[in-house]
């Protein structure tokens, strides 16, 4: 008689969790808050969606929770104003954020896992190391890579980032086409000695496992995938499901973990038409992606005597490049949402990092990957032309509208003309970065939602202010006719008003830890002093790593699962992908 | 903007930033297809119908529309061009259609997938619009029910400050009005570039008018882009940099605000001002 585990959340950490799960003998329960929009994915070959190259629905929200009925709130520091808004959601659908990310995964460093012993202690910052070293989870990485169907070369990947993150991926076909804007912008990297790479993602770039190759549609980094070349961890929920020991219930939100203070019995949701149940479970798995891991654990009264619960939010430190070439156009709306990568900035020894940092009286800083082409798109583009145009209406003989809005849309230097970087910093984590519940705000159900409460450190201005003008050098080089680097924080944020993290890389909050007094999960993200409820997310990260983090969620969740539930898993992802078709 | 902050630009042409606007050389309207312009006989002299807007409301929103996405026969630039706008492509049923949505059977809120017929789809999946899940249905009703109110004050405020009906207004008279006031203003801006640039589904870009001249092909399944498309140069395109141009390259600083807002989801439908409704 199997017993029965509850996966809360539908998207990375809970598939790899089911996975393993449902191959060690458990009957597994999906909870997904979201609806579900992909059919056919639970074994191989085409799927049905309702997907599609439709702009104005990802901006209307469908699949991201909406502001009005699923708010979050944002203060930069205790005591602040409180802004109730969009606050870097993620997709909340059958599949999680890996239904419309752009599916890149490179690795995180040794220096990720081993930040405390490799880097040293920073002043202010909870830098801890993993409870594991990147030579442990390199086998979950390869595994995972090739569950996922990743395209990649290895020979490409250069020396600079072997050194920190050695091993065979476990690419399963090679990269797609190239796009104009990130060639355009890699040549500009090798002009100043950096290694740019194609950048290694889980997409099909030929047919695999009866889903086609990508015909690089262009409208790809949030947006849902049409075709299924790109189906994120369903690719692995498919593991899971084909054991005929998991039901996935859609459009169903937990609400709490039921316990005694040491062992969890169950759960209680909320269904679609807003009624609450209860199921009981012998173990809960909290999926949900880190702020939401955090608001369930808060909601739940899980053992938090130590305060640990919803600090050291990290979010990386964000940065735009912008590459504006007035001579050709660089079509990024063709192709798969940036096809190169560059990593050298992520290196804490970059020439004159250490430098720098001694100049500005801290111990070390690094930069992060760079993901090289970027742009936007139509309706994008015009909004932020009118933002842009609001700004400039003061000026003289400039009509905030009308034929100088067309010129502008038409000449596209803002997108046809743009080649962009997007530089993904480290977010050292800070214990004053927190999720808590917000007293007065309720979601629609009338749950409470999450107050974040966030401000950048002294690292990530000292980093922005090192790489700014490298970006704006290496753009230059790359040919671009105007350029303008990101700008720091301060003087984005005087004119956003408010510096609310964004871009969906969501960490920490229940990091993992030997000592409860600064970790809220212990080794394996079990939560500390609950004896059958783990977190399987990017809330257990210890520290953000300077990369994309999806692909170290699914490996540190596949090592935690091995760890918690056993070993039946372990032929998946092994062999050649064919032994599993 | 911090002077040593602000970004360095290359003038392509030294001395050509003196030129009017005009001066964008023949690469725009190369690409500005020739039957665009055959929009013009779909005027009709039979009142235009709509599911929300009274027939003043639709024509004064139509009115203000033409001013901010002009067309051939809002512009004399955008006629030499000969460049659609709001009008041809239908941008006001767009608004109407959205404050509309619930008035039909699946509300016109999320187009359906994966494809339209426009690039090789064997059928139009996107007019099959998705069944909203409850806690959509909750936000959306609730977005349309404030969107309604914020259009009809609008409509209002735009006749007041046009001493009479906006939409019989002279052009310079509607320009002065939707100068002054911004956020009327950025209400229907933001919907009526929704409605030019989105898929034609939602009830604007008619005939793809809005993706004409604007180097957008729109979706593109089934077909995708080839692997040469992808990777080479479509050729040499060189744009001049006119005064406006120079002063958006000259403010980065704000076009980095706007990706960031655009980025946190804050620009469009999930502005706060829209939430407050």
């Amino acid at each position: 008689m199997r017993e029965r585990a509850i996966v809360v959340g539908s998207g990375a950490g809970a598939s790899v969790t089911s996975m393993v799960l449902a191959h060690n003998g458990w009957d597994v329960v999906v909870f997904e808050k979201g609806p579900r929009y992909i059919d056919g994915w639970e074994k191989p070959g085409p799927i049905k969606t309702v997907f599609s190259n439709d702009e104005l629905k990802f901006d209307r929200n469908f699949d991201q929770p909406d502001p009005i009925s699923e708010p979050r709130t944002f203060r930069a520091k205790k005591g602040g104003d409180v802004i109730v808004g969009v606050v870097n959601p993620l997709a909340s659908v059958v599949g999680g954020g890996t239904t419309h990310w752009d599916a890149k995964i490179p690795r995180f460093w040794d220096i990720d896992f081993s930040k405390r012993s490799m880097l040293g202690p920073f002043p202010g910052a909870d830098i801890e190391d993993w409870p594991f070293d990147y030579a442990e989870i390199a086998p979950y990485y390869q595994r995972i890579e090739r569950l996922m169907g990743a395209q990649g070369d290895q020979a490409a990947i250069p020396d600079s980032t072997l050194k920190y993150a050695p091993g065979k991926r476990g690419f399963v076909m090679p990269p797609g086409p190239q796009q104009l804007s990130s060639l355009t912008v890699a040549k500009g990297c090798h002009a100043l000695g950096l290694h740019p790479y194609p950048f290694p993602m889980a997409i099909n770039s030929r047919h695999h496992l009866g889903r086609p190759a990508c015909n690089d549609c262009g409208q790809c980094s949030d947006y849902g995938c049409p075709i299924g070349a790109r189906i994120g961890a369903l690719a692995i929920m498919q593991h899971a499901v084909r054991t005929g020991h998991v039901t996935i219930h859609a459009d169903t939100m937990v609400d709490k973990v039921i316990h005694d203070g040491k062992r969890a019995t169950g759960v209680r949701y909320v269904d679609r038409h807003g009624k609450r149940h209860k199921m009981d479970a012998k173990v809960v798995v909290m999926s949900c992606s880190a702020i939401e891991t955090s608001r369930l654990a808060l909601l739940s009264n899980l053992p938090n005597p130590h305060d640990r619960i919803g600090r050291d939010m990290m979010f990386h430190n964000f940065m735009d490049g912008f590459g504006i070439f007035t001579a050709e156009r660089m079509h990024a709306y063709r192709g798969r949402s940036i096809t190169q990568c560059c990593e050298d900035f992520a290196d804490p020894d970059f020439v004159g990092a250490r430098a720098f940092a001694k100049l500005n009286g801290i111990p070390y800083f690094r930069g992060g990957i760079m993901e090289i082409g970027g742009s936007e798109d139509v309706i994008g583009e015009g909004q932020e032309l009118q933002f842009v145009l609001d700004a400039l209406a003061s000026a003289p003989g400039v009509t905030p509208f009308g034929s100088t809005f067309k010129t502008l849309m038409r000449t596209s230097l803002l997108r046809d003309r743009l080649a962009g970087i997007d530089f993904i910093g480290e977010d050292l984590p800070l214990a004053t970065n927190r999720v808590e519940l917000d007293p007065k705000v309720k979601d629609y159900r009338g749950v409470p939602v999450p107050r974040l409460t966030y401000s950048q450190g002294k690292h990530e201005h000292i980093a922005s202010l090192f790489y700014i003008p490298l970006i704006t050098a290496l753009l230059k080089a790359a040919g671009a006719d105007a350029i303008g680097a990101a700008l720091p924080e301060s003087i984005v944020n005087s004119l956003t008003g408010a510096n609310i993290p964004h871009g969906a890389h969501v960490m920490g909050g229940m990091r993992m830890g030997k000592d409860p007094r600064t970790s809220a999960t212990d080794g394996t993200g079990r939560v500390h002093g609950m004896e059958n409820v783990f977190v399987a997310d990017g809330s257990v990260f210890p520290s953000s790593g300077a990369q994309n983090p999806t692909n170290t969620i699914l490996s540190t969740a596949l090592r935690n699962a091995t760890k918690n539930f056993g070993h039946g898993a372990d032929h998946l992802g092994r062999d050649h992908e064919e032994a599993y078709a | 903007m911090d002077e040593h902050l602000k970004p360095t630009r290359r003038h392509v042409v030294g001395a050509i930033g003196a030129l009017p606007l005009i001066a964008l050389g023949p690469t725009v309207l190369r690409d500005v297809h020739p039957e665009s312009a055959k929009s013009e006989p779909a005027k009709k002299a039979t009142p235009e119908k709509f599911r929300f807007f009274t027939t003043h409301e639709g024509a004064v929103i139509k009115a203000a529309c033409a001013r901010l996405i002009p067309g051939p026969d809002d512009d004399p630039i955008e006629k030499l061009y000969n460049s659609p706008g709001a009008t041809e492509a239908g941008v006001v049923h767009y608004i109407d259609t959205m404050l509309a949505a619930f008035e039909f059977k699946v509300p016109r809120i999320f187009a359906g997938g994966p494809w339209s017929n426009r690039h090789g789809g064997d059928e139009n999946y996107m007019k099959h619009f998705v069944p909203l899940a409850p806690r959509q249905e909750w936000a959306w009703r609730r977005r349309i029910a404030g969107l309604r109110k914020q259009y009809r004050k609008a409509v209002k405020q735009l006749d007041a400050a046009a001493n009479g009906d906006f939409s019989k207004a002279s052009h310079s008279t509607q320009d002065q009005v939707l100068t002054k006031l911004g956020d009327v203003r950025g209400l229907i801006f933001t919907n009526a570039i929704e409605g030019m640039y989105s898929v034609p589904e939602y009830g604007g870009n008619r005939d793809t008018a809005g993706w004409k001249g604007v180097h957008w092909p729109g979706d593109s399944q089934r077909r995708g882009y080839t692997a040469s498309e992808v990777a080479t140069s479509d050729g040499l395109d060189v744009v001049v940099l006119t005064p406006t141009l120079e002063a958006v390259l000259g403010e980065l600083g704000v076009v980095s605000a706007a990706r960031r807002l655009r980025r946190r989801r804050s620009l469009g439908v999930n502005r706060t001002e829209h939430l407050d409704a």
